[in-house]
């Protein structure tokens, strides 16, 4: 017994097992928690880029569409810490666990998180971009045709950060 | 509703973090214990090491199987399904899965085409469709597991094992997330000896560890009859000597039967 629940935290796991046991477990409805704060002052420069005014889903959206031009996205999903989802505008279901497990597989203790891609067809890639505030944490998949180099990776965070209200020291 | 998929047919995933923990053995005795009971049971090997179809055909790797219908959209399921002796009984197996043996694809890979797997297995008038699914939670384990209604988790009896244990439940986790209506029935003990301490030990610890309806309450002892059995290409209810284990395989379906309940049970034929 002891040999065994040393190696263990027995609270944990019960909680791990309990939201096991709870019948038709939904994850986060599709805007709790998002991340978005009163403090949003909007992105002027750019008119695609959300606006203060628009609705946490709206600032999505936008974004989406944002990435949908400036970096020939085909698909764009956001999940929160969790892999609840976010946002996700083209029914990427297949691709979150995935993203959350790559994103964290080469975690280590104190480590940050860097984006990573993975090749999910010919001519098509999954690039998953972590980014981290002290109060929540994100993963931002995008269904690109290559790899952004380090200009284009700068350029969807600053966008990503206008739109999660993340300044970018916080990243 | 008698499933979370709207099809006739309730599937579930027999699968575990750890390989080597008796879920052939569960698989196979299980469904046969559903079909004696008059369920219409189609077994699925979902493991490339094609476990099932090594114990219950010999000539399982010339069959075309479960990963030949994931390769080749044109396959229909009715060339898979091999019939057995008893007519409430057939299996799928796994067929030839060496592109997969090397390590196999990403999660979401195969998604769709499980889910056409299963509402042809519904289209054919099966009432449950049980899969034995390859050690782990990731790729297309995990697929089977998203796709599928229930997940039942045979848990070797061992110290080692029971540490694998918040692992198993942080991936089961992540896969609910994916399939919000998957419906957890619990850990099933297997290859218990009961003249061991630490076997017996590592039961109890387990049970202490988890919530009473996360483990079920059926264990399965480690039984020489089992290789005799699948030495023999046969569920060891079948065995002259098998009534003993027949009746293990009893209990637990009928603890499957009351945790399927309250999501409408299954059909009987």
């Amino acid at each position: 017994m002891d040999s065994i629940d040393t190696w263990l935290d027995p609270i944990e796991v019960r909680q791990l097992a309990d939201r096991l046991l709870q019948p038709n477990f939904e994850p986060a409805s599709s805007m709790a928690s998002d991340g978005f704060d009163d403090g949003f002052i909007g992105y002027e420069a750019d008119s695609q880029l959300p606006v203060a005014a628009d609705s946490p889903a709206q600032r999505s959206q936008r974004f989406c569409d944002w990435a949908k031009q400036h970096h020939s996205a085909k698909g764009v999903f956001i999940l929160d810490h969790e892999a609840s989802v976010i946002f996700d505008e083209g029914g990427h279901g297949q691709f979150h666990f995935l993203a959350r497990s790559l994103a964290l597989a080469p975690r280590r203790v104190n480590a940050s998180l860097e984006p990573v891609y993975l090749k999910i067809a010919a001519g098509m890639i999954l690039q998953i971009i972590p980014f981290a505030t002290a109060q929540h944490s994100f993963f931002l998949g995008l269904i690109i045709s290559e790899a952004p180099d380090p200009a284009a990776l700068s350029s969807i965070r600053e966008a990503f950060s206008k739109v999660a209200s993340i300044s970018q020291s916080e990243v | 509703m008698r499933n979370n998929s709207q099809l006739d047919v309730i599937s579930i995933a027999v699968s575990s973090q750890k390989g080597g923990v008796g879920k052939t053995t569960v698989s196979i005795n299980l469904a046969h214990s559903f079909a004696s009971a008059g369920v219409k049971t189609l077994l699925v090997d979902a493991d490339p090491q094609g476990s099932v179809g090594l114990s219950l055909t010999r000539q399982s790797r010339r069959l075309a199987g479960f990963y030949d219908y994931l390769a080749n959209p044109q396959i229909p399921l009715e060339q898979l399904i091999v019939p057995t002796r008893l007519k409430t009984f057939s299996l799928v197996p796994s067929g030839q899965g060496s592109d997969y043996e090397a390590g196999g694809s990403g999660m979401g890979a195969h998604l769709a085409r499980i889910k056409t797997f299963l509402a042809a297995v519904s289209g054919q008038g099966f009432d449950l469709c049980l899969i034995d699914t390859a050690a782990g939670l990731f790729g297309l384990t995990g697929d089977v597991i998203t796709a599928s209604d229930a997940i039942m988790i045979p848990q070797q009896s061992e110290p080692l094992g029971i540490r694998s244990v918040p692992k198993l439940l942080e991936g089961l986790n992540r896969l609910r997330v994916m399939n919000p209506r998957l419906s957890v029935l619990g850990v099933c003990l297997t290859m218990v000896q009961e003249d061991l301490m630490e076997s017996t030990g590592a039961a109890v610890a387990l049970r202490q560890l988890l919530p009473p309806a996360m483990v079920f309450q059926t264990q399965i002892p480690r039984d020489g009859l089992f290789v005799r059995a699948s030495a023999r290409g046969l569920p060891v209810g079948v065995l002259d000597e098998g009534v003993r284990a027949q009746a293990i395989f009893d209990a637990l379906r009928a603890e499957v039967e009351s945790k399927l309940k309250p999501n409408g049970g299954i059909r009987t034929a």
